[in-house]
């Protein structure tokens, strides 16, 4: 019985375990291969020196959509984070670049291109040649076919087969473009090969010319046995230049500042920027960089030194930035609340570059946090004075309790008058001033 | 034990009235002690009367304040008698002022007055976005 038992267990997993296993296909990894990785809704794009394709991009040796904005494993952010970039600057020349020959070089295949309308001659295998000059240049002469005719022999390659004898009654024909292989089949370029349109023979047809090549490859010149090799159908990946060190484009630099992806060498360069620039407006933006890297990189400690340093000397008319270190100095204790106090009133000078509802509550949270920093002080001057019953004790906790009922005081008028919870002023206010008369209560 | 009675007896009756009638005008003691919510004595706290303008500070040790009368800003003075309510408000830095009213007995007035923390809720404050400043192009204009 439990040797039956166990046989229909196995049976029963077996079966489940198949059943997972041809449940999963190829189409379950689809999202791994997302159609527009790139933010800027291109196929492909270089973003801080990374390509970024439709393929799976591999971070830290696993495998991702190449869309995913912040990594699986480490929530570190990705090439992809910010949606604000624009189109990526392509670094190449114009017109792009042509490929270098291989070692061992294959007959290249001619450009596809139409067999010219009139011609008389019927259709063989050798591929249609490119329009060559009028004067056409046999460059050796091949034995007379058996037809009388004469068939300029291919231009001279390495490996170039001999050409088939023209048939019957076959003509003159020009000379064929970048030595073909007679026998072989036109191969088409899948990638339209640039060739410059040679001028149309006399007392032949104007033929096309072929389609223009992509950026990616350099126009050719006329045969004269330039070997272009045929491309795949995918856009030729443009090898991420690595990123340069230099900051003299500011603009260059605010996608890598706002992931935090500045490399050491342009925050030195920006650094010393700072120093030797004469322009305080240029001071400002090299500033607002560093500022804006350190704060998308999460370094609290350096955000801070930046900011200290642009608002003791450089700018501080900026009341977002004032308020942003005060709120930062607010968390900490009461030895930074004489900052918190001080940075909270050069905001408050600046206020009305903020409107509507910005304003309301901006200025509220100021005025909290300023109170805030008064009473933490008060406190600590209060049992400084406990301690030490001096009279410089006492007066520093008469000033410091001064402080904290006016500024408090200024709190609860502002909530009351725009209408916000007064309730947490009103009792920092009574008990600063020791009764509720002063406060209005 | 009878001459310890007897003793005793003597003593009240050779006392002084002067000291009796001294006692009787010097109000009842009033002590106040005041704590935080876990019963720790807050050593910053003060106490006074709401018409008084002095803050009275209490031992740093045990958080208290004792007294028998209060003396107004007018010069009046308030002496504690049995029966009175007396009203004091209790504050301290951080903590929410609280006003008592207290009725004085005749004997062992004792008030403990618990101070609760100013609680402030860190809301979630919006960081401003720290922009880049850059320079607006400028049109053309006419000239």
């Amino acid at each position: 019985m439990m040797r039956a038992n166990f046989w229909t267990r196995s049976v029963v997993a077996g079966l489940v375990l198949m059943g997972t296993a041809s449940a999963e296909d190829w189409t379950s990894w689809t999202g791994l291969f997302p159609a527009v990785p790139c933010s800027d809704g291109w196929l492909g794009c270089v973003v801080g020196g990374q390509s970024l394709g439709a393929g799976a991009a591999t971070v830290a040796g696993i495998p991702a959509a190449a869309n995913a904005r912040l990594n699986w494993w480490d929530l570190q952010p990705t090439a992809a984070l910010s949606p604000f970039v624009g189109l990526s600057a392509y670094s190449g020349p114009i017109g792009g670049v042509v490929a270098p020959p291989p070692a061992a070089e294959p007959p290249p295949a001619p450009a596809p291109a139409p067999a010219p309308p009139e011609e008389p001659v019927a259709q063989n295998d050798t591929p249609a040649p490119a329009p060559a000059p009028a004067s056409i240049r046999e460059p050796a002469p091949a034995p007379a076919p058996s037809g009388g005719s004469l068939r300029p022999a291919p231009a001279p390659v390495a490996a170039a087969p001999a050409p088939t004898p023209a048939p019957a009654g076959g003509s003159l024909r020009p000379a064929p473009a970048p030595a073909p292989s007679p026998v072989a089949a036109p191969t088409p370029a899948p990638a339209p090969v640039a060739v410059a349109p040679a001028p149309a023979p006399a007392g032949g047809s104007l033929r096309p010319s072929p389609a223009p090549a992509p950026a990616s490859v350099a126009p050719a010149p006329a045969p004269t046995g330039a070997s272009l090799r045929p491309t795949n159908n995918n856009v030729t990946p443009v090898s991420a230049a690595p990123p340069s060190d230099s900051c003299d484009d500011l603009v260059m630099l605010e996608p890598n500042a706002l992931m935090g992806q500045l490399t050491k060498g342009q925050t030195s360069c920006l650094e010393s920027r700072i120093a030797t620039e004469p322009q305080q407006t240029t001071r400002d933006k090299v500033s607002r960089l560093l500022i804006n890297n350190a704060y998308a990189k999460g370094d609290k400690g350096a955000w801070e030194q930046l900011v200290k340093r642009h608002l003791e000397s450089i700018d501080r008319s900026d009341p977002d930035m004032c308020y942003n270190y005060a709120l930062q100095l607010s968390r900490g204790g009461v030895g930074r609340a004489q900052g918190v106090v001080r940075w909270a009133d050069y905001a408050l000078e600046n206020k009305a570059k903020w409107s509507g509802s910005t304003y309301k509550s901006r200025v509220f949270a100021l005025m909290k946090i300023k109170a805030e920093a008064a009473m933490k002080l008060w406190k600590d001057a209060e049992e400084k004075y406990t301690a030490d019953r001096s009279d410089e004790a006492e007066a520093a906790s008469n000033k410091y309790r001064a402080n904290a009922k006016e500024y408090a005081k200024e709190w609860l008028d502002y909530a009351k008058a725009s209408g916000q919870d007064s309730s947490a002023a009103l009792a920092l206010c009574v008990s600063a001033a020791g009764n509720a008369s002063y406060c209005g209560g | 034990m009878k001459f310890r009675a007897l003793a005793l007896l003597f003593a009240g009756l050779l006392s002084d009235p002067a000291m009796a009638a001294k006692k009787e005008d010097a109000g009842v003691e009033v002590k106040v002690q005041v704590v935080d919510l876990k019963g720790e004595p807050i050593p910053t706290s003060v106490v006074r009367h709401p018409s008084e303008s002095d803050r009275h500070r209490v031992n740093s040790e045990d958080g208290t304040w004792k007294a028998t009368a209060l003396y107004m800003p007018d010069g009046s003075e308030l002496r504690f008698t049995p029966g009175m309510d007396l009203e004091l408000e209790v504050s301290a830095p951080g903590y929410k002022t609280q006003q008592v009213v207290y009725q004085v007995r005749k004997s062992r007035n004792v008030l403990q007055v618990a101070l609760e923390v100013i609680e402030i809720t860190e809301e979630n404050v919006e960081e401003p976005i720290i922009t880049f400043k850059q320079d607006k192009v400028r049109e053309a204009t006419e000239e």
